[in-house]
């Protein structure tokens, strides 16, 4: 009753530089409602759907087995690896595009529900993320049995693939904060972004990788953060890591950590304001 | 009632945006009018309001169309902060405006009240015992586990509302929710909301309803364009300040 009985202000705006630490103890508080919004969203995608959860699985499948017809049976490639590193290419990259571009518009499409209800609107962008690693997990499922077809071995570098779909989707939620609340006021926002994104789909290595980069232009090549990360998964699943240095795996996660760090004290701060317009 | 305050304003000031899109906003950048006077591009839905709410007093609010009572009551709530003065509230607060929040079409009618109820911030544990007596309020029976799509409007209204009432908050803050359903669910939602009103909550209701703004209020604000008109434990005088203010207009 003692910390009731008083009349407090109502939800304070933290100091800048305590915006992460306010944005962690507010999710904390609220897990149970993150975990709900990170399960409807998963229950209104797949809804009607007679497989279900089965197509996290399904299309990234659907999607090697169409790479090795084009590259592998029909273009001869010798290297029967390709469709797989494609695949985890792909995997990675559309789940930082997709985290990055719901993000954006995070509080535009929840705009009746921050009208009725007062939460910490730092759930919005969460609950998105949420929702894209565990989509992500279902779908890197598949990696298993072609990395057991093709007789890969199991490799201690396995740990940069949680590394790189955490601090990937870190990095896009982080992005996406910061453009969150402009996307409120200019909505052209998203239009930008998602041609960004189009653009960096070419310049991250998706459909080639860092193996067909001329050595001397690796390093510049690596300067992308996105690249990087899909190196780490491409590593892990190969067990050979002789293309990356730890100095550019470092770089990168700190680079997804500052991201999400300025990216919370954007949105703590400016979300507030923003609501006003919507 | 005590007389240990619940809420307290003081001289709070909201201003809302005056949005403009397109090629207007785009002139409004270029031509850098942007920070030109702040008279221009907001408007004050809000301005210099003093209130203390007490602990268990039911207060209503009253006012013609656009005088900020809504907005008022979202303030509370913490839909929106204040941009000058202070906001203070003690205890949990929630919003009865604008029924069933999150509601989702192709989720079961229990799917959405746990959904509905996380979101309105009652804990997991409290949910699960909660549920039941939430179906059997709605009186909705074996349809609570067919999707909320093939519910009728009206069944709708009766899930959120069952919800609504289930929340136990120190503020209560509603916002003309008190007809829903058919009426035999009318009178038990209306029985309901006064049980919640006459409890140890503060009530902060908002409502064009003389009548029962006469009922149960203690006390009654008229609002006119964001500021207080009149403020009065006599209801009567405050609604007919109302009325005279709606035939100004």
């Amino acid at each position: 009753m003692d910390k009731a009985s008083a009349v407090m202000e109502l939800n304070p705006t933290p100091p800048f530089y305590k915006a992460p630490f306010h944005m962690y103890s507010n999710l904390k508080k609220n897990k149970s409602l993150l975990k709900n919004l990170v399960s409807r969203d998963f229950k209104v995608t797949y809804y009607g759907h007679a497989l279900g959860y089965f197509w996290s699985l399904l299309e990234p499948l659907a999607l090697t087995a169409i790479f090795f017809l084009v590259f592998v049976i029909l273009r001869g490639e010798a290297d029967t690896l390709l469709p797989l590193k494609i695949m985890i290419g792909i995997l990675i990259f559309t789940t930082f595009s997709k985290t990055l571009s719901s993000c954006t518009s995070c509080l535009v499409t929840n705009s009746s529900l921050i009208q009725q209800v007062y939460f910490p609107r730092e759930i919005f962008p969460t609950a998105i993320s949420g929702f894209r690693l565990v989509n992500l997990c279902l779908s890197t499922l598949i990696i298993f049995p072609y990395m057991l077809y093709e007789g890969l071995p199991l490799t201690k570098h396995m740990i940069l693939l949680p590394m790189s779909m955490i601090f990937s989707i870190m990095m896009a939620q982080g992005l996406g904060m910061m453009t969150a609340a402009i996307q409120v006021r200019v909505r052209d926002t998203k239009q930008v972004i998602d041609l960004i994104l189009r653009a960096a789909f070419f310049l991250s290595g998706v459909f080639f990788g860092a193996e067909h980069i001329p050595p001397e232009h690796l390093d510049t090549f690596l300067l992308n953060p996105i690249a990087v990360f899909i190196e780490m998964a491409r590593a892990a699943v190969l067990g050979d890591m002789s293309l990356l240095t730890w100095g550019q795996i470092l770089r990168s996660i700190s680079l997804a950590v500052i991201a999400f760090i300025i990216g919370s004290m954007i949105f703590v701060k400016s979300e507030r304001k923003a609501v006003k317009f919507l | 009632m005590t007389n240990e305050p619940a809420i307290v304003l003081e001289n709070v000031v909201l201003d809302f945006p005056v949005t403009k899109t397109g090629p207007a906003f785009l002139k409004e950048v270029f031509t850098g009018r942007m920070g030109k006077r702040r008279k221009d591009k907001y408007y004050r839905a809000v301005n210099q309001v003093n209130l203390e709410i007490k602990q268990g007093e039911v207060f209503g609010i009253i006012g013609p169309n656009g005088a900020g009572k809504s907005t008022l009551l979202r303030m509370m709530a913490g839909i929106y902060a204040p941009d000058k003065g202070s906001l203070k509230v003690r205890g949990r607060v929630s919003l009865l405006a604008g029924l069933g929040a999150g509601f989702q079409r192709n989720l079961t009618g229990r799917e959405n009240i746990s959904l509905s109820g996380s979101i309105y911030g009652i804990s997991k544990d409290q949910l699960h015992q909660l549920i039941p007596s939430i179906i059997v309020f709605s009186g909705i029976g074996d349809f609570i586990d067919q999707p909320l799509r093939t519910y009728s409007s009206g069944m709708r209204a009766r899930l959120a509302f069952s919800i609504a009432s289930h929340l136990s908050p120190e503020v209560l803050l509603i916002d003309e929710v008190l007809a829903v359903g058919d009426s035999a669910f009318r009178e038990k939602s209306k029985n309901k909301i006064m049980e919640m009103v006459k409890g140890e909550a503060t009530v902060v209701i908002v409502s064009h309803n003389a009548a029962i703004l006469r009922e149960i209020c203690d006390r009654v604000v008229c609002l006119d364009r964001g500021k207080i008109s009149l403020l009065s434990s006599d209801v009567n005088a405050v609604i007919q300040r109302y009325r005279d203010l709606s035939e100004q207009r």
